[in-house]
């Protein structure tokens, strides 16, 4: 039978889906009897679907265009001429 | 707008259309490659040097990316190999700036972060609080909760913030993971949880105190 702080540590790879059939079934065995392990696992879920939404600042086109044109003057200079 | 990962398959089909072009050094080939992976290469710079210079160093990466292209043998998918040239990138900087002096400063401290909350026989001593929301998207309706979430994730250790935002944010796989950081699967699956272990404490703290 798993303890709590094993199902803490365990939580990352259950998420995942890392854990191998009997170790899963031992894990959601717990969580099936014990609420704080359940309310950890689940909040833990919640954390990072929390940060996958975040807004994320698109990347402005002048970087962009930067690159292209450092890229564009890189093969001027290094292609052999003719 | 959110950060969402493009599924496998499109990555790749996307990768085989242009890879004829970029071996030529086609022009329209390679703007179309640097629309495309700019922000994940930016996005990962960031973890490592932070965000003053992350553009610097994919600037850096790309010129890098452009030089070696005609050795890429394709045992990885493209992205994943500029990537890894663009972590590369900005270890080197960090290495230059001497922020960083040995691998323990990039990963983080090893001590693992609920260690306290646990009696000695392994059952809570202090069990997880109930949010006052269940959903992310409620949770997320106050402002100071998402600014403090972003504050977290940019503190922690470089390796720590760079192996989550490839798993968690870009959607790589461990693999993938290990071959860009240059770091072992179990490393990657250690620094993970701490990563998001943090992140949980910080909006527990944040759902309990009303404060980051």
């Amino acid at each position: 039978m798993l303890k709590c702080e094993q199902i803490a540590e365990k939580a990352s790879a259950y998420v995942d889906g890392e854990l191998g059939f009997w170790a899963a079934l031992q894990y959601r065995l717990h969580l099936a009897m014990c609420r704080p392990c359940l309310r950890f696992v689940r909040q833990f879920r919640r954390t990072i679907e929390m940060v996958r939404r975040l807004p994320c600042s698109p990347v402005e086109q002048a970087k962009i265009d930067a690159v292209a044109q450092r890229l564009d003057s890189l093969e001027k200079r290094e292609s052999p001429p003719g | 707008m959110t950060r969402t990962s493009a599924p496998v398959s499109t990555v790749a089909d996307f990768e085989r259309e242009l890879l004829p072009g970029l071996r030529r050094r086609d022009e329209a080939s390679f703007n179309r490659l640097v629309a495309a992976y700019y922000a994940p290469m930016r996005s990962l710079a960031s973890t490592i040097v932070g965000e003053s210079i992350a553009d610097e160093v994919v600037q850096e990466a790309w010129i890098s990316v452009y030089r070696a292209l005609s050795g890429f043998e394709g045992r990885s998918s493209l992205k994943t190999w500029i990537l890894r040239i663009t972590a590369n990138e900005a270890k080197t900087r960090l290495r230059r700036e001497k922020r960083y002096t040995s691998l323990e400063q990039l990963q983080g401290d090893s001590g693992t972060l609920l260690a306290d909350r646990f009696a000695d026989d392994g059952h809570w001593q202090r069990p997880p609080v109930q949010w006052h929301a269940d959903a992310p998207d409620a949770l997320l309706t106050n402002a100071e909760m998402g600014r403090c979430i972003e504050q977290t994730l940019h503190q922690l250790p470089p390796l720590q913030q760079a192996v989550f935002t490839l798993k968690d944010l870009e959607g790589s796989g461990f693999d993938e993971i290990c071959n860009i950081l240059e770091i072992s699967a179990s490393n990657a699956r250690v620094l993970l949880h701490r990563a998001r272990v943090r992140l949980f404490g910080k909006i527990e703290h944040f759902q309990e105190t009303g404060e980051c």
